[in-house]
């Protein structure tokens, strides 16, 4: 199983550090007990969401059908906002 | 002038004693705005960049922006323009709470000091009645004591107080210049110079207001930018509830976080000095600035026996007291790149730095340096007073004190590390660009970084160019934090728009929710002048740019844009970024182009043309 964490206002969801089941990113947030209101927006992974495998931002490897493997690093925050300076 | 600016000058010359009044350069307002943009131009015009930061040929200007004061959200800042002490290039460093605000309320823009007192001097401004007073009782005190002698003696009860605390006095050359007990205009030495001369601290009443061109225009500007600000989860929920030391946790989990003076990128007790821990075990309440609807500030408490945890001399009574901070930069500079996970260490030395005048980030950065110094052999503890191991949080918290007052080993720290590691003989072990050291991110692991670091015209810093945004939060887009694609040009345009925020009077904390188009109303409306996004933005490059010429002309502009071999040749050992160093060398040439530099880094007579600054 791999480990969760949760940091910041994510915190209130449940414990900050807890292992979770699933072989990918999304499985595992199905399991995490997160609102799914809070996770996603039209059913895909809401903008304001980030979500890190092994310290690296699954933007940047598979999305939602990352793998996940027994001691993975998994780590989700909440970051929202719209534009820093022109954005 | 319609509105925004008040038109006034004051200039203080502290040789002769005198004060006088003088017209804003209107031109030079419009064409700068204000804040760090006109405290580069008038720095321009009067102070040879050659010179000694400590000479009292060198100026230290307070300017306020044309929305400072105002009921813009944020519009709280004041900006100190001066030649560093610790950096030798041109320095901005601003500061919130309601110093800003006040002066603007008193009827000036800026104030220019001139020159060196005769013996401790402080300046009091009440409205038009502008004297400089004997200070001589308030040297060697604190700043939380000087501000509350000040209001005692003045009478004034009201008045706010911009102050040095000892390690200005002591030249310390990362000292800062406080206001409201705990904001500062922390980084590059500003407190130094303001020590120099023995200028103690500038008292503040005005009642009057800020004039505002087209007052209705500007009431909904500014209610529509507040309730962009509400729609944030960054500005209306992450900043208030955790402050920015939410940071900690999750730079460390990007493996990001420079632990043991950037020898490593994840620090084991990362989560015990957290902003999540500091909200659920020692946070007090959150406090705003002027006028601002965000509240990231930090109000701390030592409960019970954690108050006398680590001992102190200066004004014990202040630690049964609740103080401010720490915020994300200072506890990772005292935390994790001091090995130190003991956050009530961390709060102590932040008030203490706080009371004494002096930045923590600079103040924990050194001390990391000399703690690698130390534990590789080359400082003795005959040397240090004490052993100077990382992880030990009493030696933080008495270094702290120590260094301030320049007592014993601290008057080695006072000189910043870059100047230590060189004295012991290992400067390749000072972290930092121009002479200050880096903030709170390894930019091995976040590339962004390091091109922003390197360019930046006031020495290393995360303010100037924030590319954290968009490599680890996602803002306005994701970008990868291990890559070198695209980081030139957003690091160019990053620094080009913070330049303009920094000129209106606003916190950059603000562009978290809103962008420079929505902030763009206010300053149309407050002043009168048609400005467009446009030419805001060319504003910010056309700063960019003077500060540029200015730091070549002292010797620290082209060829001074490098990063420490560490980072660019010494491989993260482990954690989610092992293995990277940053590619500095990928991403300058492409930046020097985007700029429309020079292929050496120098800004060439067709930019300064294009940019109004062909006459310089």
């Amino acid at each position: 199983m791999a480990v969760l964490t949760l940091l910041g206002g994510l915190r209130r969801f449940g414990r900050s550090q807890r292992r979770i089941g699933g072989t990918t990113v999304g499985e595992a947030l199905r399991e995490a007990q997160i609102p799914s209101r809070v996770l996603y927006r039209e059913g895909r992974l809401n903008d304001d969401i980030e979500v890190l495998v092994n310290g690296r931002n699954i933007a940047f490897l598979a999305g939602l059908d990352t793998p996940l493997a027994a001691d993975d690093r998994m780590a989700v925050f909440l970051h929202g906002a719209r534009g820093f300076p022109g954005g | 002038m319609k509105g925004g600016w008040t038109g006034t000058v004051l200039r203080v010359n502290l040789t002769r004693g005198t004060v006088k009044k003088e017209r804003l350069r209107e031109t030079w307002a419009q064409a700068f705005v204000g804040g760090r943009g006109l405290g580069a131009r008038y720095l321009w015009d009067e102070v040879d960049p050659t010179i000694d930061p400590f000479s009292p040929r060198n100026k230290l200007l307070f300017v306020t922006g044309p929305l400072t004061g105002t009921n813009a959200s944020c519009g709280a800042r004041y900006m100190v323009v001066t030649k560093g002490a610790l950096t030798g290039t041109i320095t901005t460093s601003n500061s919130g709470g309601h110093w800003g605000p006040e002066l603007k309320y008193a009827g000036y823009d800026m104030i220019v000091v001139e020159g060196r007192a005769a013996r401790p001097t402080y300046l009091w401004i009440h409205n038009d009645r502008v004297e400089l007073r004997d200070a001589v009782h308030l040297w060697g005190k604190g700043v939380w004591d000087t501000e509350e002698c000040i209001r005692a003696e003045s009478g004034v009860p009201d008045c706010i107080v911009a102050s040095i605390g000892p390690a200005g006095e002591n030249r310390v050359r990362f000292a800062a210049i406080m206001n409201d007990l705990h904001r500062a205009a922390g980084r590059s030495g500003v407190g130094a110079v303001m020590g120099s001369k023995l200028l103690k601290a500038i008292a503040v009443r005005g009642t009057g207001a800020v004039r505002l061109a087209d007052p209705r225009a500007f009431m909904t500007a500014s209610w529509a930018m507040k309730a962009q600000l509400k729609k944030s989860a960054v500005t209306a929920e992450g900043l208030p509830t955790y402050g920015s030391e939410v940071l900690v946790n999750v730079i460390n989990e990007h493996g990001a976080l420079p632990t043991r003076n950037h020898q490593e990128t994840v620090f084991e007790r990362a989560e015990d000095i957290s902003g999540e821990t500091l909200t659920e075990t020692r946070l007090v309440a959150n406090k705003a600035c002027f006028a601002c609807t965000i509240a990231c500030g930090r109000v701390t408490a030592l409960p019970g026996d954690a108050a006398n945890k680590f001992l102190v001399n200066t004004h014990p009574r202040n630690w049964r007291i609740a103080g401010e901070g720490p915020e994300y930069e200072n506890a990772w500079a005292m935390g994790a790149d001091c090995g130190i996970g003991d956050l009530d260490a961390l709060i102590k030395a932040n008030w203490l730095c706080n009371d004494l005048g002096m930045d923590p980030i600079s103040f924990g950065a050194t001390l990391a340096a000399v703690m690698e110094l130390y534990e590789k052999g080359h400082l003795t503890t005959q040397q240090t007073g004490m052993p100077l191991t990382f992880g030990n949080a009493e030696a933080l918290v008495a270094m702290a004190e120590k260094t301030a007052y320049r007592d014993g080993f601290g008057d080695v720290l006072a000189e910043g590390s870059k100047r230590v590691t060189a004295r012991f003989g290992h400067p390749e072990l000072f972290m930092g660009v121009r002479g200050q050291e880096f903030p709170a991110y390894d930019s091995r692991a976040i590339q962004g970084m390091g091109l922003g670091y390197a360019t930046s015209n006031r020495g290393a810093c995360h303010l100037k160019s924030y590319t954290v945004s968009p490599e680890i939060l996602g803002i306005p887009k994701k970008m990868d934090p291990h890559s070198t694609e695209g980081k030139a040009e957003i690091a160019k345009i990053f620094q080009d728009i913070t330049s303009a925020v920094d000129a209106t009077g606003l916190c950059i904390f603000l562009t978290f929710g809103v962008g420079l188009e929505e902030m763009l109303p206010q300053l149309v409306a407050a002043t009168g002048v048609r400005y467009t996004l446009d030419s805001l933005t060319k504003a910010g490059e056309r700063i960019w740019n003077l500060e540029r010429l200015w730091n070549e002309r002292a010797g620290v502009g082209k060829g001074h844009d490098v990063l420490p071999k560490r980072i660019t040749e010494e491989p993260i050992p482990s954690g989610p970024a092992a293995g990277l160093v940053n590619k500095l060398g990928d991403m300058l040439p492409e930046y020097y182009r985007l700029r429309g530099w020079s292929p050496q880094g120098e800004v060439t007579p067709k930019k300064r043309r294009e940019l109004g600054l062909g006459s310089l």
